[in-house]
């Protein structure tokens, strides 16, 4: 719910009123307790958000993240978590996350955690806790920040003054700093990152009548695995193109990598430094970013190169 | 009167009497965009375009017709890839994409009375909003196609492993004559549920497979299905053949799957943007199957999944894996994994020519007619793209083999003509009968037909269309 929803919707806006020309949502004990018991009861899903890459894919936490956000307005929040979303890099999604936005949506708007009934069809129980977890989370950091707009339009007359309200809100800044300084530390880091990471060109690769299966499915993922600015700032600036093969089922293909580009070929090339072999389906979850749960179940051996 | 068509006299006196009967924004003769189709069919004639709003003015078209002796060709989409729409003497083209009604939904006897504009499209999105817990089956094919006319014409969709071609979905119709009498089959020209095409004399067959040469069916109940709750689909790589045959007739007489289906190696690469001078490389798969599993539970779709894997394994075939991972990692895919779909990459060829020879036949006959017909298309220079799939349960398999030209080659149209009816030719010398098929195939499948056969249908026509005049040159 924006400023212009909670004026329409004040039951819901407990801390915004007609005589604050503020009308962002504020950290007040009324408005923040409901997030911190919601994160009490989920505390084990926020460790996953983070933690759990098969429980909450970072993207998607991150989607989730600047829908609330979006929704409470906290311009802080947006930049940090904008940042980090650009770092992890855009992919496409399925249809399935548009239900979570909602839901995050919705609770936004409802400034309370809303019943996650709906997703239960589809998710499992440490999905929605990881969730609920985040959600929780942003709302906190969304009523912060936005508390830090307050004050600093209290202190410029753009706001009444309200003493109680202010040591109030100023309580809540300070307590939030110790975490908020370094987040915002490391959101600059990523977006320094992002900002000198060499960005994916054209792939090379054979005709498509003479690509085989594999070289076109590599070219087609290229994006999704080279999606993270990490990832791209280092392997694209290594200072040879450093061939690595790839063998899914019966298929083979070699990746070249570096110098800025990325070439495909049809199989095993003599001078591959590595072979990663694997079934069709882990190489897939890997390309799509369960890398930690995956990498067990695939070989990589030496090439003759 | 009986006037020949295309004379401006009968031109005049047709438009009037139609227009009187659509109105006048409902009829044309700016009949162009109805001579051809994607196909290498040559292009027809036709004098008038037609649209009708109901069965009434159906009735009434009919009429005019019969007055005029005009022929008439029915047409929705135009989309059935055998030039089954092209009107052939000139005449009306009966542009039925007005009547596009959901007439009825019975949840209790699961079927849905439909018109013959009703898209695909249009009804999943009706079942999914109003009916949640039922579904129909869906094809390869665009999802602005007529539902009707693919069960009409026995089309073959992602249920047909399960339930049979989709003229078996049919419990009956509603169709006007060509002398413009309203008729009625199935159940539902008894009583006043549509449940089944049983205990009744079967006239519904008078519809099915015969391309609009009996009549024009202005409304049909279709069979629904309940709604799975669990579902899973699976994509699994078949090095040959007789690999896929083992796997494909294994599944399907567990009776435990909704669908079987098989493309060779040309479709997968042309889904990545190759059209011509397609190589499979030694370790690349031949075929590609796809399996889409439901079940009343998890626990359910756990046991077919069990099932599904050890048949895959007896069957040599290795790799397997689900459609949603290979989607997330190329979104390209997705078209294959929702129905209905189109398929760009075949649409998209230069040139955009699209034919193909589907047929039905027994198993026994499977591999061998897929090895000649897969080499009947690369003596022409094309790719050895075929479609497959066991219907009903494994009593009879699909063979289609698909091809696609640039309709502005002359030389490579011929090219087309020949390798389409060597084709039907092929597949006939297997014991397999096209579906669909075009003028020439079913020109074909009547010379090799019992006689009995051809008199019965040649006096069933004559009885229904004494003057050859619905969708003249078919059958």
């Amino acid at each position: 719910m924006n400023a212009a929803s909670c004026q329409s919707h004040p039951v819901t806006c407990p801390n915004v009123n007609d005589r604050d020309p503020f009308q962002r949502r504020t950290a007040t004990l009324g408005s923040v307790l409901p997030w911190i018991a919601e994160l009490g009861r989920t505390i084990p899903g926020l460790v996953d958000s983070y933690a759990r890459k098969d429980v909450l894919n970072p993207r998607t936490r991150e989607r989730i993240i600047l829908a609330v956000t979006e929704v409470n307005g906290c311009r802080y929040c947006a930049w940090i978590h904008g940042s980090w979303q650009d770092f992890l890099g855009d992919v496409p999604t399925g249809t399935a996350e548009d239900a979570l936005l909602v839901y995050a949506r919705a609770c936004a708007d409802a400034g309370r955690p809303l019943d996650p009934g709906p997703l239960a069809e589809t998710l499992p129980p440490e999905a929605i806790r990881a969730i609920r977890a985040t959600v929780a989370q942003i709302e906190v950091s969304n009523l912060v920040g936005n508390t830090v707009d307050g004050l600093l339009a209290r202190a410029t007359r753009a706001r009444p003054f309200d003493p109680l309200a202010t040591l109030q809100e100023i309580a809540a800044v300070g307590a939030a700093l110790p975490l908020a300084v370094p987040m915002l530390g490391a959101a600059a880091f990523l977006k320094a990152v992002e900002r000198i990471a060499p960005r994916l060109g054209d792939i090379d690769k054979p005709e498509a009548g003479e690509a085989n299966l594999l070289v076109h499915v590599l070219a087609e993922a290229m994006p999704l695995l080279l999606a993270n600015a990490a990832v791209r700032l280092v392997v694209l600036n290594l200072p040879v193109r450093v061939p690595v093969a790839v063998r899914a089922g019966r298929t083979t293909a070699t990746m070249r990598v570096g110098q800025g580009g990325v070439t495909l070929e049809n199989g095993v090339a003599g001078d591959a430094v590595a072979v990663v072999e694997g079934e069709v389906d882990t190489l897939l979850k890997l390309v799509t970013g369960s890398l930690l749960r995956e990498i067990a179940n695939v070989r990589i051996r030496p090439g003759r190169g | 009167m009986t006037l020949p068509t295309g004379s401006g006299q009968v031109q005049t006196l047709l438009v009037d009497a139609l227009t009187e009967v659509v109105g006048p924004l409902n009829v044309t003769t700016a009949v162009e965009q109805y001579l051809t189709d994607v196909t290498e069919q040559p292009p027809g004639a036709a004098d008038v375009v037609v649209r009708p709003g109901s069965a009434d003015e159906v009735r009434k078209v009919l009429l005019a017709a019969a007055g005029a002796g005009a022929p008439v060709t029915p047409v929705v989409a135009g989309y059935n890839v055998a030039g089954l729409t092209i009107p052939r003497r000139g005449g009306i083209v009966l542009d039925l994409t007005r009547m596009n009604r959901i007439v009825e939904v019975d949840e209790d006897a699961m079927y849905v009375v439909v018109e013959p504009g009703v898209t695909f499209e249009q009804l999943k999105r009706h079942l999914d909003d109003q009916h949640p817990d039922l579904v129909y089956s869906y094809p390869f094919a665009p999802p602005s196609t007529s539902v009707l006319a693919n069960a009409l014409l026995d089309g073959l969709n992602n249920l047909s492993m399960r339930h049979g071609a989709m003229g078996q979905w049919v419990n009956g119709v509603e169709a006007v004559l060509a002398d413009g009498t309203v008729v009625r089959t199935g159940a539902g020209g008894v009583v006043d549920k549509w449940f089944a095409r049983a205990p009744l004399p079967d006239l519904t067959g008078l519809f099915i497979s015969t391309q609009g040469t009996t009549g024009v069916v202005t409304r049909a109940a279709l069979q629904l299905q309940p709604r799975p709750a669990a579902r899973a689909r699976w994509f699994a790589f078949a090095d040959d053949l007789d690999t896929a045959y083992t796997a494909m007739r294994a599944l399907a007489r567990t009776g435990s799957f909704d669908d079987v289906g098989l493309m060779t190696w040309p479709a997968a690469k042309m889904l990545f943007g190759a059209t011509r001078d397609l190589r499979r490389a030694d370790d690349e798969p031949f075929a590609f199957l796809f399996l889409d599993m439901t079940g009343a539970s998890d626990d359910e779709l756990a046991a077919r999944k069990d099932i599904a894997q050890r048949i895959l394994d007896d069957a040599g075939i290795e790799t397997v894996f689900p459609v949603e991972d290979l989607v997330r990692a190329v979104p390209r895919y997705g078209p294959l994994a929702e129905l209905p779909t189109t398929l760009d990459f075949l649409l998209d060829f230069p040139g955009g020519g699209l034919t193909w020879v589907g047929s039905y036949g027994p198993g026994a006959g499977w591999v061998d007619g897929a090895h000649k017909g897969l080499g009947v298309l690369e003596e022409h220079g094309f790719p050895p793209f075929l479609v497959a799939r066991p219907m009903a349960g494994g009593h009879y398999f699909v063979l289609r083999f698909v091809a696609c030209f640039d309709k502005g080659d002359v030389a490579e149209v011929e090219r087309v003509r020949a390798v389409m009816g060597r084709l039907a030719d092929v597949v006939l010398d297997q014991g397999y009968v096209p579906y669909k098929a075009s003028a020439d195939a079913a020109q074909r499948i009547l010379a090799r037909a019992h006689p009995g056969f051809v008199e019965l249908w040649s006096r069933v026509r004559g009885l229904l269309d004494p003057d050859g005049r619905m969708n003249p040159g078919r059958w």
